[in-house]
Formats: C-alpha cells, structure tokens, sequence
C-alpha cells in the first residue's frame, strides 16, 4: 500500500514538472531590453541616440583619437614611435581602432535609424525627424573619416543580417562620398541652425561637414559652397579669445558660438573624464608628457608682422617667444613660458635641473624640474617642446573635462576660404573669413596677392589655427607634400642655450616656399634632433586591418600594402 | 634492509623455530607473504618459494599471515614445528565499490572510463586550493596553474584535452552531487574523487558531462566516535621570478637603444652622476622593487577538526575548516572557513534519510589600487632609477604616480567576500529489497559581497635645491569606493528509481530519474568617490556627485530526464547502455530538447576458464569500450556565462551614456549579435580500455585509448568589426581529441615496510578537423583546419640579420630594420609563392601549448611509524609563447618598462651571436610581433610534492589517550628542470611576461586522532 502511494507520488511529481517544464524552462533577458522590444516611445529612441553620440568619442586610453593623428604628421611626435617613424604594417592598431570604432557608430546609427520606425507613430514627427536627423549626420562623420582614411570601404547603411556579415565589399571611394553628401542634405533639412542641445548635430554642423568632406575630396565648389551657407546662415562667430577655445571654463560659454560639434564630459559622472591634457602636461606639473610638438610647427607661425619668420624684420631667432603670432603661446610651450597646467603654475624649462614654481600666495620657490631629466619628459622624449593646446585646462589633470572641439565655426571660414583659393575667386568674401580669424590673434589682415601667395598663406593659417585638432594628417596628403615633409629628421630646439640655433629656410623649393616647410640645413648640428622618418606611397591611406582580411577575404587592400 | 631485520630476529632465536610454506588457494607458492607472532616483535616474510622460517621467543602465540591482495589468516601454534597455509585471495579488492554518476558500482564490472584518487593522497598536498591537489593525480586529468595569487591561485582542470571552444571547457564538479567549485572544500573532508572520462561514465550527467565530471564525496559518520584534529603551517615563496638590471644598467642599456635608433642618449648626465657619486635615493636611484613589494611572510595555515559518531540509527560527520593564506605583498591574504554537517538517519528499515549543510565562507583581501597580479607586474617591471621610498619612508612617484609598494601598503583594500550556504535533503525509500526510490533537493544559495575602496597614498618629490622632500600629491586625485553585491541561488531537484534483481547468473539494475535544475545570479554595483574620511571606507561618506549606480539579474534552467541499465552475466559481460534528455533555456523552445545516448560493454578475461593458466600472475583482466554522445550548452562570451545566447539586447551604462547639458543621459546599445537557431553542441566520445591485476593485485594497470569528436561546437566566430556587434554564437566546425592513458601502479607490504609506486602517462592530440572555411586568426593564434586549437600563427625567425647587406637583400619588412633585428622567412605571399616582401601571407604555424606526454610518479613508503612520499610531475612537450614584457626590452603594456638580467644577452655588432635582438628603446614590430623567435618547449618535470612524514608509536599516544599522532613535513614545487625562458615558469602560458608567480611551499602539520 505504502509502496503504491509513493509511486502514485512519484508519477504526479514527474507529470506535474513535464507540464510546468515550458514554463520553466522559458528564459528572456530579464534586465535589458532585446531586440524587437525597443524603440517603442521617445524616451527609448532618445537614450539610443544618446548612445550613438557616445560612439562618436573615439578613444583609445579616455584620449580623443583626432587629437593624436598630428603626431603622425610633421608638425609633432608621440613618444612611442607610431605611423611616422617606419613602424607600418596591415597589423597596425591605430588602423585597427579608427576602423572598429567607425563602424561601431555606424552600427548604432544604422540600428537606431532602422528600429525606430517601429515606435515612429508614438512620437511628435518634428521630434521624430531631428532624432533620425542627428543619428544620419554622426553615420556620416564616421564615413568622412573611413573614406578619407581608408579610400573604399564597405558602405553599411542598415543593420547587417547574419547572412550579409562576411560577404561585405569595398564600395569605390566616390559612391561613399556621394552616400555622405546626400545624407548630410536630408539632415540639414530635418534639422535647425542651432542644435537642441549643445553638442547634438545641427544643420550647421551637417553642412559644415559636407564643406570638410568636399573639401579633402578637393571638390571645392561644394565645399565652398556648403561652408557659405553656414556662415551665411547659421549666424555664428569666433570666440574673442582664441585660448578660451580650450579650457574648461573658457568653453563652458561657448561665446560666440564658435565651438559647432565637441567630446562632450560631465562632473556628474565619476567616469567621464578626458586624458588628453594628462599626455601632454609637463612632467613637471605632475603630468605625463608622451605627445610633443616639433620646431617645424613653432616657425610656421608669422612674426608679429604677419610674415613668415625667415622674411620678418621683427623675429629674433635668439627669442623666438617674442613678436609671434599670439596663438603660438597656446599652441605650444618654448622654454622660458610660464605655463599653468594640472593647477600648477611654473616657468617651462628643460635646460636646468630646477625651475621656479609659484606658490599659493603668489610668490615663486625654485623647485626640482622633471622636465629636464624625466626620461619620458620632453628634453628626453621630445624634442624641448611641450602642447600648450588642451594642456592648460585649469583642471586637474587626472580629471579633466575639458570638451574635445570635433568641429568649429574658424575651421568652416578657413575651409571656405582655401577652396575659393583653389577655385581662383579670390573675393572679398574670402579675406573676409581669412582676417576674421587672423584678427582674433592680432595678426594683421591678408594682403592681397595671386593664387599662389593666397594659398601659401592659407596653408600657413590653416596650420597654425588648427594644429593638434586633427586636421594636418590629412591636409599633407591634399597638398601632396607627405612625402617632402615626412622623411625628416625630428627638429627641436636649441640643445644648449647659448649657443642660438639659425632661422630655417623655406625656400629650399617652390614647393617648400608655398608650403611653408622649414629646412634646417645650417641648424641641425646645434638643435635637438631624433630619428629621421619615413615615408612610402602607400602611406598615402591606412591599411585595411589584416585581421579583418582574415575574417573576410572579399575585402581587397590598399594599393603596395 | 630487510635482510639486516631478518638476520637479527634470527640473531634472537631462543626456542626454536616456525617454518612452513604459504600457498595461494589456487595452489600457486605465495612469495613475500608476512608472517608475524601476535604481540611481539618478531616476523619475517616467505621466500621466492613460498618458504618462511621464523625464531620463536616464545614457546605458544598466534602467527599471522598476510600478504596484500589476500585476507590475513590467524594461526594458533605450541611450539616451534611445521605451519602450511593457504591463503585466499580477499574478495574485498574485488568487491571494491566506485562512486559512479547518481549510484555506486563495483569496480571489476565498470565499464566506462572512470579513475579515483583516494581522499588520503589529497592530504599530503598542502594547498590553498583543493584544484591544484589533482595535479597528476590521475591520467588524463591535466591541471595547470596561472597564477599563485590567494583567492585566485586555483588550478585550471581539463580532462583529456579541450572539450569546446565557447561552450565551456570545466568538468563539471559535483560535491556530493550538488553542484560548487572544487577550491571551496577542504580537501581534510574528502572521502574519495571519482573522475568520470569518457561519455558511458559521465552519460546520466548529460548535458553538463562533456568536459567530464568530477565526483567528489565527502566523509560521512560512522558507527562509534572519531575525533581527528589536521593542521599545517606552510612557508611560500615564488618559484621563480626573473631579475632585473639595475639602475646604472638600465640607463647605460637604454642609451644602447637610443641610439640604435637614431635617438639622442637620455642618460648621460645621470649616468655621469651615478658613475661619480652613486645613487643616494634622494635623486638617484636604485630602487630594488623586489625588496620593497615582497613582503617575505608567504605564510599560509590551515586546520581542520572533524568529528564523526554514530549509532544504528543516525550517523553524524561535523567537520570545520579554516585556511588562511597570505600573498607575496602587503594587503594579500585569503581566508575560508568550511563548515559541513552530514547527518544519515535510518527512520524505518525500508526508509532512511540525509540532510547535509555546508556553509562556507571565503573573504579575500587584496589591495585597492591595484591587484597583486599588477602591483607584482609593476614590481617585475619598473626600471630601478625610478623613486621607490626614501630613506624616511615616504613614497617616491614611481612611474607616472603608480607605486607598486605604495599600492600594497597604502591603496586602500579589494575585499571579496563570499557566503554560501549549501543545504541538501534526501530521502530514500527502499520498499522492497530490488528497489530504491530517491528523491533529492539541494539549493547553493550564495551571495559575494565585494568592496573596494581604493586609498590615496602620498608622493613625495626631492626638492635638491631646497635639500628637502616636497609633497607632490596625493595618489590618486581622488579616492573611491565601489560596493557591489550579488546573490545567486542554484536549485537542483532531482527523482530517481533503482531496481536491481539477478535472475540466476544474468544481474540486473535499472536506473531512471528526472532533474530539474536552476540558477539565477542578481547584482547591485555602487560607486562613489571623494569620501570625507579614509576611516570611513562606506558609500555614506562618499560624494554623490559622479556616483554610478548599476545593477541586473540573469536566470537560466535545465530540466532533464535520464536513465541507465546495467547488465551483467556472472559478473563477466558486462554491458551498460545510458540515455538522457536534456532541455536547456539557452536555446529557443524547438531546440530545447536533445537526447544523448552512450553504450558500454566489458568482458573480464579472468573470468574465463582459459585464462586458469596464467590466472596466478594475471588475477585480474577485462576489456572494455564504450562509445556515446554528450552535450553542451553552458556558454560562455569573455569569460562570463551567456544565459541569453539567442537574443541580441541593448545594454545600458556609462560606455552609452552622454552628457547633453552636464548631465548623465543614460544610452542603450546594441553590442552583440545574437542567433536564434542556435542548439546543442555534442561530444562523441570512443573509449577502448583495459584494466590489470597482476601478481596477487598488488600490480595493477589501467590503459585507455580514447577518440572525443566535437561537433556542432557552438562557437564565437569572429565577424568583421564593420558589423560593430561582437559575434553569435553559432554551431559550427568540429574538433576532435585523440589520446591515450596508462597508469601502472604496484603496492605491496613487507611486514612493517609498506610501498607503494604509481607511474601515470598521458597523451592527447588536438586537431580542428572543421572550421566553416577561413581560419580563425586571434593575435598570436590561430583555429585552422589539421592543426591543433589556438596553434601559435607568426613568422618563421631565421636568425638575426648580421650586415646592412643583408638587411638590403632580404625581402622588404619595415623601413627601419637594420642590423640585430630579427630576419624571417618568406614563405609566400598573395600569389602562393615567394615575393621577397615579408607580411601576413608568410605567417605559418608555430606550435601549441597542448601539454603532450604528461606524466607523474608517486613514490611512496612507510616503515613503521615513517612513511615518505615523492611526487614528480612533468610535461614531455609544450610549447609556450613570451611576448610584451618578457620579451621586449624597455616594454610593458601600461608603464616604461625596464630590462631583465638574462636580456643582456643582445646582438650588438660585437656580440653577433646573441640570444636577443639589438636593443631598441621602444617596441619595433619587426623584432616583436609573434614568431618562432619567442616560441619555445617549455616540457618540464618538477617535484611537486615530497612529504616526510612520522607517526608517534602507540606506546607515546597511548600515554597521552589519543588514537594516533602524525606530524610531517612536506614541500611543493620543489625544484623544476625545463629549458623555457629563465624567470619564467613553464607552467604559466603566455604570460606576456607579466605575471603573478606560482608558489613554491614548505609545509609542517600534523594530524592527530582522538
């Protein structure tokens, strides 16, 4: 009897398990989302694009990847030596990262633009619109760089379906480009001058990109065409003070509205800090100095008198601080600069073993100098420079949240002037733009000149306005000059100071002359020197990175790679 | 030595003598049989004859004769004269019994491939974590070590070879058949290990059984009162570690690498400075790191009281244990405490029941800032011309603020805590004597508790022109805590039938049951920084501004049904047929079921009548095979489980996070692509074995041949990153594992000497038979069709490049190659052939890290109160692959990195025949990326453990009232031989160079019996 009532038991139990089974045994995700759950409301397609401009901060070690790309360029150095200095193969990271973090945007976008058409019912369509907008313009930034980069890419324009993975190819280089101008016309007309938020896409910064990537394409008219329409329209100025652009408490203003597209940090997030100042500061000031400047940027800046230093009458080649272009000071440090960085204020020097650090009340103690033994500090590392750009925040170095400036309204006047150079309609309006800029740093308005002197000087102001912003790497290869400017030695300042280092030359050629490129011919024995570099045709774009050659053969590579 | 002995009971004979012959039943002459006079001290042995003779001290008394493998006979004798004995062959050997999945079975009738280690051979290895006891312990079973660090120094368990790619690659272990990690128990409550290898063996667990099982039973209660007290106290220190150059060194070096690349010399004032005045550890350095991080007290102890007592009717086995591990630096300590109640109640005749409570505790410290992983990296790292801590003991920067000392001694703490709290309740019904009805439920209810709170400690900078040290900031800016919890429970309930019933010769058992089984893991994770007070490491104190908060839960099912039937005919075929259904919550519900099936037949050759002829020397013989499928589904995606495999989600936290109007916009993101149409990944798995007893069973082999084919792996094949999702799961491609064991062992006993050897070897080859197409490529590895799993993929070094000349000539690398640089092959390139450019088509495969030929021996002897055990462990083939650190010069991941002793040995144009390439002061591809240059055999052969160990004679423990006193000494890691890289232990793979040491121990303890 016992035995029968416990196989009855028994039999009940499993029976009464096998029904719940599919109750039990059905698992969704509990605390996420999945697909086909989301975009069901504002609130849900709002916090996806949050992400898709998240995206848009391409970082390797919290610091912004265009802030890097002019240590590949002649006008500066990464203490690791990178893609200037010979070190290229189809295995190279930095490829490899620009590559994966561009179409990681590009995912979200596509994922965002795609799914919230499902939810397009429960939103006001103004609204609706301006998310598509904004999420189509950030697509598209990450589009100029991989096109301009790496030539043809796969163009992805919706989520992939497992089946499409692997058999993505190459779209031709001009395909991509036209995909970008389309795209960033329907944003313009889904968007206002002025962004929602700051730091959201506007129509502003979506023609100021059409401008950019017209402009690297050397389709000048569209270029400047696109630039027009932005300073016509969108009722922006330049900051009154250059410096202000790049510190925390200068940008907070925005005055002007000069700053059109940026890295946005916030204070409120423990996590959301930049080391881009940290990189560059002195070692000195308690920073960790692995990015410099190079001699061949420092005299690219006019003297005083708007020349050229080698055909100034005002540049003293013992005191080359003195009678410059005032943004040289904030661009980069020269020994001798009293630089306030990491909420430390000292006199920049790497010739001597202390230096004088001022104090809380405001007097000056001589202290012990890291720059001038740190083997990774600039007398060792460098070559005696230091970024003055993004370096003097006046925030603590380990958490700063200094915005990193993607686009501003001096790069569109500087774009809109170069291309109607190259177009040869040397108008009013193109002075107009030029001298905006040069007034802000008391440089004395343009003179004019034929196309060739017009354009040495816009390549000259280009340079200088911009420098450490992203754009040299790119604007070498435009102007064909990579391969003169790039297998160089790395030229620094005097190695002692008594003993002066000449004025380069820049006339060696025409094309040195209308580039302004130095040469350092006479100075070169007295000067702190490092490695010359390289350079290879190839070098011209980025490897398509061999580990995703691997994973799909169908891709082809970049020409001699 | 036994001769001496004889010779002098001889030398003692006063009333004559006992001789005789000792026979086996069979009527074979018995040799080395022990033949002792009751309560004295005389004894002797047979001869090859099966003749004894034996002085007698007194004229009556009983002798006893024994011999192993044989039940012991008594003998009453008056006086000397003529005893002939026959002895019979003790059917306990044969009756042995063999903890088998959900049951027991004799060990003459298994037919699948299962190996036990006995709980006492546990006890001689003194570790913290139990894993790293089974290192060698039985073939076919590999373990290696990582890392020693406490509370992370478990070893990695693999049972011939690897089972999956992303489906998980653990055994599942089972205590007591629920489900908890190996290192939780101590190893003092062991009572026995069943390792189940091959598919008929382990078929009843399924789903979870393709990368074998591990069956761990613990002690239970017996009949009477036992008390036993163990302890240890153990001395660790690193096996190896590599030596840097100092600081004069390290300076004079770099210069070396500047300007073999064009770069000015860094050092020459402060080399100038050094030369002239020496360091002063005020502004010039020579800081030892070793001596600043080790801090030299590796100890670690462990103690275990166990009580068992019973009656008829309830049996009790209580058991506490703690250990108490400390690391190589400051703020390094893991703590367990185990407490485990096993409790049998027999309630009627035909029902008993169990319930068994474990509750265990482990608590790890580490520092805060930093993990000892990093701080000893940082340690292995650091050049010694940066500031370490001055004369007054104030930090020095370190590199770049980091200061591995500083980290441990001051960064605040890493605490993990972990609760768990295991209950288990079974009641047994056996209503008739065929039948057993079983039911079981267990719940692992744990919860781990982890806080860090990461410390600012002070950096001070010399301030020559002042003669002073400065403040020069507190590091970090800012101190923090996070604070995170998670709870999980794992419930496991389980019925099952066994109906057993011999009809005449033909035996019978029938075994089915029905599982159900599930886990849910939640989490909360809090943040907050800038706290008000060091003293008070708690979020209250913490400044809500830039707090994070953050938190989820995951759950997933299995429920399965099983059964198995053995049959056997007169205990000499054997045949076991297994099958179980399996449905997991991974998959959508059309592949939620799946049935594997396994067959497994024997055939014991003694038993036949031919085998009489040799049945003396050979007691014991069978053959088995068994073949049979397994399967798997317990994903894992970066070393975490997946419970959600087939949905694509969009996660949230402050990787999507923005911040429009200095705010925290909280961001949702795709970041993973998922495959609905995943199912379940399957193991087929051949064994054909055979088991030995020879010369009385004191002999015994076991040899295993095995074929593990892995298909429809479920795996994680990389997609291109133009996707931006990481890639599905998908079943695809297959694998297969070949191998063989062999273990040999003898044990025999001399009178009072005792003696037992096991020789263990093993083999097994991997081989991805299908990989869908294209190779996989992972960095310095590579999963390509014929070659084994993660071969190492690189170029073929060819030396060093001597000339200029030969740079120019070789095919075109990189641009700045020159002289001491690495020169490879070109073996092809995008036609197939040669075209003097080296790059990705001449990458080629370099090797594995499969360890092949792994074998142990285990000496072992005791002599009346001594007994000495020798365990050597090696590896006969591996190959193993340095990089960063270890093989860069002046390199690390994340700090400057410095140089280490053995890398002076570098090619300059005077010393062309070096080991290393020209110095560079910065990682130059050519000489770094992954080739046959940093490849190398790290087989190895160590003395993992030797134990001396002495048991006090009762006259002593007598005394004092107690059973039985041993106290002992032992060590671990002993010495190792092996050519791989000096500083490197060969057991640590790819380490990049940077690395937590294994330990090398040494042990007193004690075991005492009340």
């Amino acid at each position: 009897m016992k035995r029968k009532i416990l196989q009855i038991a028994a039999l009940c139990l499993c029976l009464n398990l096998l029904v719940g089974c599919s109750e039990y045994l059905k698992e969704a995700p509990l605390d996420a989302p999945a697909t086909g759950q989301f975009f069901n409301n504002q609130a849900e397609m709002n916090s996806a694009l949050n992400a898709v401009y998240k995206s848009v901060y391409w970082n390797t070690g919290t610091t912004p990847y265009q802030s890097v790309f002019d240590g590949w360029t002649d006008i500066a150095l990464l203490r690791a030596p990178d893609l200037g200095e010979g070190n290229f193969d189809v295995f190279n990271a930095n490829a490899k990262n620009i590559w994966s973090l561009a179409y990681t945007t590009i995912q979200r976008a596509n994922t965002m633009i795609e799914g919230m058409e499902a939810g397009k019912v429960n939103v006001p369509a103004a609204v609706y619109n301006r998310m598509q907008a904004e999420a189509r313009g950030v697509r598209a930034f990450s589009y100029f760089y991989l096109v301009n980069m790496f030539g043809d890419v796969p163009l992805i324009t919706k989520p992939l379906l497992p089946s499409d993975f692997y058999n993505q190819t190459r779209a031709p280089k001009a395909d991509v480009i036209k995909f970008i101008y389309s795209e960033l016309d329907a944003a313009a007309a889904g968007l206002d001058w002025a962004p929602a938020d700051r730091g959201r896409m506007s129509k502003a910064v979506v023609l100021g990109l059409k401008a950019r990537t017209a402009f690297y394409n050397k389709e000048y008219k569209t270029a400047a065409d696109a630039a027009k329409q932005v300073i016509d329209g969108a009722g922006l100025g330049l900051n009154p003070k250059f410096q202000d652009l790049f510190t925390k408490a200068g940008q907070t203003p925005n005055a002007g509205k000069e700053i059109m597209f940026e890295v946005l940090y916030t204070d409120a997030d423990a996590n959301a800090i930049t080391y881009l100042p940290l990189g560059s500061i002195s070692r000195a000031a308690g920073g960790q100095s692995g990015r410099f400047p190079q001699q061949r940027l420092v005299d690219m800046f006019e003297a005083k008198d708007g020349k050229r230093i080698d055909e100034s009458a005002v540049y003293d080649p013992k005191n080359p601080r003195l009678n410059r272009d005032s943004r040289l000071k904030y661009t980069v440090a020269i020994p001798g600069d009293t630089i306030s960085m990491n909420l430390v204020t000292l006199v920049y020097d790497i010739y001597k073993s202390t230096t004088s650090f001022r104090n809380a009340d405001g007097s000056w103690s001589t202290k012990a100098n890291a720059d001038y033994d740190n083997a990774f500090g600039p007398s060792k590392s460098g070559v005696g420079l230091l970024h003055a750009k993004y370096t003097m925040t006046a925030e603590n170095a380990f958490s700063a949240r200094v915005n990193f400036i993607l686009m501003r309204y001096a790069e569109i006047l500087l774009t809109y002037a170069e291309s109607k150079i190259e177009l040869n309609e040397i108008d009013a309006s193109v002075f107009n733009a030029i001298n905006l800029v040069r007034k802000r740093a008391g440089q004395p308005d343009a003179i004019t000149g034929d196309q060739t002197k017009m354009r040495q000087l816009i390549r000259r102001e280009r340079t200088v306005e911009l420098a450490m912003e992203g754009f040299r790497w790119f604007d070498i290869r435009r102007w064909d000059i990579a391969s003169i400017v790039m297998p160089q030695k790395v030229m620094g300042i005097a190695k002692d100071p008594a003993v002066v280092a000449a004025s380069p030359g820049f006339k060696l050629t025409a094309v040195h002359d209308l580039n302004n490129i130095p040469t350092y011919a006479e100075s070169e024995s007295v000067r702190m020197v490092r490695e010359i570099r390289f350079w290879y045709p190839k070098l011209n774009l980025l490897p398509v990175p061999q580990s995703e050659r691997d994973i799909n053969p169908g891709l082809t590579q970049n020409p001699e790679w | 030595m036994l001769i001496t002995l004889c010779q002098f009971y001889q030398a003692n004979a006063q009333n004559g003598e006992l001789r005789g012959k000792v026979t086996e039943s069979t009527g074979e002459v018995l040799p080395g049989v022990t033949v002792l006079i009751k309560g004295s001290s005389a004894g002797t042995t047979t001869d090859a004859n099966g003749n004894y003779k034996l002085s007698l001290s007194q004229s009556s008394g009983t002798a006893v004769f024994s011999s192993m493998g044989m039940i012991s006979q008594e003998i009453a004798f008056n006086g000397a004269g003529e005893i002939n004995v026959s002895l019979v062959s003790d059917s306990k050997t044969l009756n042995e019994l063999v903890v088998v999945g959900y049951g027991t079975q004799k060990k003459v009738n298994l037919t699948g491939s299962v190996s036990v280690i006995d709980g006492e051979r546990l006890k001689n290895r003194q570790v913290a974590s139990t894993s790293l006891a089974l290192q060698g312990a039985a073939p076919g079973v590999t373990v290696t070590q990582q890392s020693g660090v406490p509370g992370g120094d478990a070893g990695t368990i693999r049972i011939r070879g690897i089972g999956s790619i992303n489906a998980g690659q653990n055994p599942l272990v089972l205590i007591d058949n629920v489900e908890m990690s190996l290192d939780a128990i101590d190893p003092n409550n062991i009572e026995s290990i069943s390792v189940l290898k091959d598919a008929a063996a382990a078929a009843v667990y399924g789903s979870r059984a393709a990368n074998g099982v591990i069956l761990i039973t613990t002690k239970r209660g017996a009949n009477g009162i036992n008390v036993s007290y163990n302890a240890y106290v153990s001395d660790q220190s690193p096996t190896d570690l590599p030596n840097k150059v100092n600081a004069l060194e390290h300076m004079k070096y770099w210069d070396v690498a500047q300007a073999n690349s064009g770069l000015p010399a860094a050092f020459t004032q402060q080399i100038a400075a050094y030369e002239t005045s020496g360091p002063d550890n005020y502004t010039l350095f020579n800081t030892d790191w070793k001596k600043l991080v080790l801090t030299g007290n590796g100890l670690m102890h462990n103690h275990n009281l166990n009580v068992s007592g019973g009656t008829d009717r309830i049996k009790i086995y209580a058991s506490g244990s703690f250990l108490d591990q400390n690391g190589l630096t400051a703020n390094t300590n893991y703590k367990r405490t185990d407490l485990r109640f096993n409790t049998d109640i027999s309630l009627t005749k035909k029902l008993s029941a169990s319930m068994d409570l474990v509750l265990n505790k482990s608590n790890r410290l580490w520092p805060g800032q930093s993990t000892p992983q990093s701080i000893i990296r940082q340690m292995l790292g650091f050049p010694a011309t940066a500031p370490g801590r001055y004369d007054g003991g104030e930090w020095g920067e370190g590199w770049s603020n980091a200061n591995p000392a500083a980290q441990a001694q001051d960064g605040g703490f890493s605490r993990a805590i972990t609760n768990s709290r295991i209950i288990k309740g079974t009641l047994i019904y056996k209503p008739i004597e065929e039948l057993e009805l079983l039911a079981t439920y267990s719940s692992n209810f744990y919860t781990t508790h982890g806080r860090n709170f990461t410390d600012q400690y002070k950096i001070y900078i010399a301030d020559a022109a002042n003669n002073t040290l400065l403040l020069a900031r507190p590091w970090p800016a800012l101190n923090s805590l996070s604070d995170n919890t998670s709870e999980n429970t794992q419930n496991l309930f389980r019925v099952q039938a066994t109906y057993s019933k011999a009809f005449g010769k033909h035996n019978f058992t029938a075994l089915g049951g029905f599982t159900t089984e599930d886990f849910q893991t939640s989490n909360v994770n809090t943040y907050r920084q800038n706290l008000l007070s060091a003293d008070r490491p708690y979020l209250d104190s913490g400044d809500p501004l830039g707090q994070t908060i953050s938190g989820g839960i995951s759950k997933y099912s299995i429920v399965s049904a099983y059964g198995r039937l053995n049959y056997n005919y007169n205990e000499k075929y054997l045949l076991e047929i297994n099958g179980r259904m399996d449905a997991s919550s991974r998959f959508r519900q059309e592949n939620w079921w799946k049935l594997f099936p396994s067959v497994s037949a024997g055939w014991r050759l003694s038993q036949e009548g031919f085998w009489s002829g040799i049945s003396h020397i050979v007691n014991d013989a069978k053959i088995r095979a068994s073949y049979g499928t397994l399967g798997n589904q317990n994903l894992i995606r970066s070393g975490s489980a997946d419970y959600y495999p087939t949905y694509s989600t969009f996660y949230s936290g402050t990787a999507y996070n923005y911040y429009f109007n200095n705010v925290v916009n909280a961001g949702y993101a795709l970041t993973t692509a998922a495959n609905p149409n995943i199912k379940w990944e399957t193991s087929k798995i051949l064994d054909l074995g055979a088991d030995f007893g020879l010369l009385r069973n004191r002999m015994s082999i076991t040899a295993d041949y095995f074929r593990r084919d892995i298909t429809d792996m479920l795996q994680l094949v990389p997609i291109p990153t133009y996707v931006g999702l990481a890639s599905p799961f998908v079943n695809i491609g297959s694998m297969r594992n070949t191998g063989w064991e062999l273990g040999i062992g003898w044990k025999d006993k001399i009178k009072d000497f005792g003696y037992q050897a096991q020789f263990n070897i093993s083999d097994v080859k991997n081989k991805v038979l299908k990989n869908g197409g294209t190779p996989i490529i992972n960095g310095a590895n590579i999963q390509q069709e014929g070659y084994a799993l993660d071969s190492y993929y690189g170029y073929q070094a060819d030396g060093l490049f001597q000339t200029a000349d030969e740079v120019k000539n070789a095919p075109f690398h990189y641009g700045n190659t020159a002289p001491g640089d690495i020169r490879y092959r070109d073996i092809s390139g995008p036609d197939g052939v040669p075209d003097n450019k080296i790059d990705s088509y001449d990458r080629t495969i370099l090797g594995n890290y499969f360890p092949r030929y792994e074998y142990s021996f285990n000496l072992a002897a005791q002599y009346k109160g001594l007994d000495v055990t020798a365990f050597f462990q090696g590896v006969g083939k591996k190959d193993n692959y340095l990089s960063g650190t270890g093989s860069q010069p002046f390199y690390s991941a994340n700090f400057q990195g410095s140089m280490y002793e053995h890398q002076k040995d570098f090619w300059t144009p005077e010393n062309t025949d070096a080991a290393y390439p020209r110095l560079t002061p910065s990682a130059i591809p050519n000489n770094y990326v992954t080739s046959s240059y940093w490849v190398r055999s790290a087989s190895y052969l160590r003395i993992k453990n030797l134990v001396l160990g002495y048991t006090l004679p009762k006259t002593i423990t007598g005394k004092i009232k107690i059973k039985s006193a041993r106290i002992y000494l032992s060590g671990q890691n002993l010495i190792t031989w092996s050519n791989f890289f000096p500083g490197f232990d060969p057991e640590q793979r790819d380490t990049g160079g940077e690395f937590y040491p294994i330990m090398k121990t040494y042990t007193v303890g004690i075991n005492i019996n009340l």
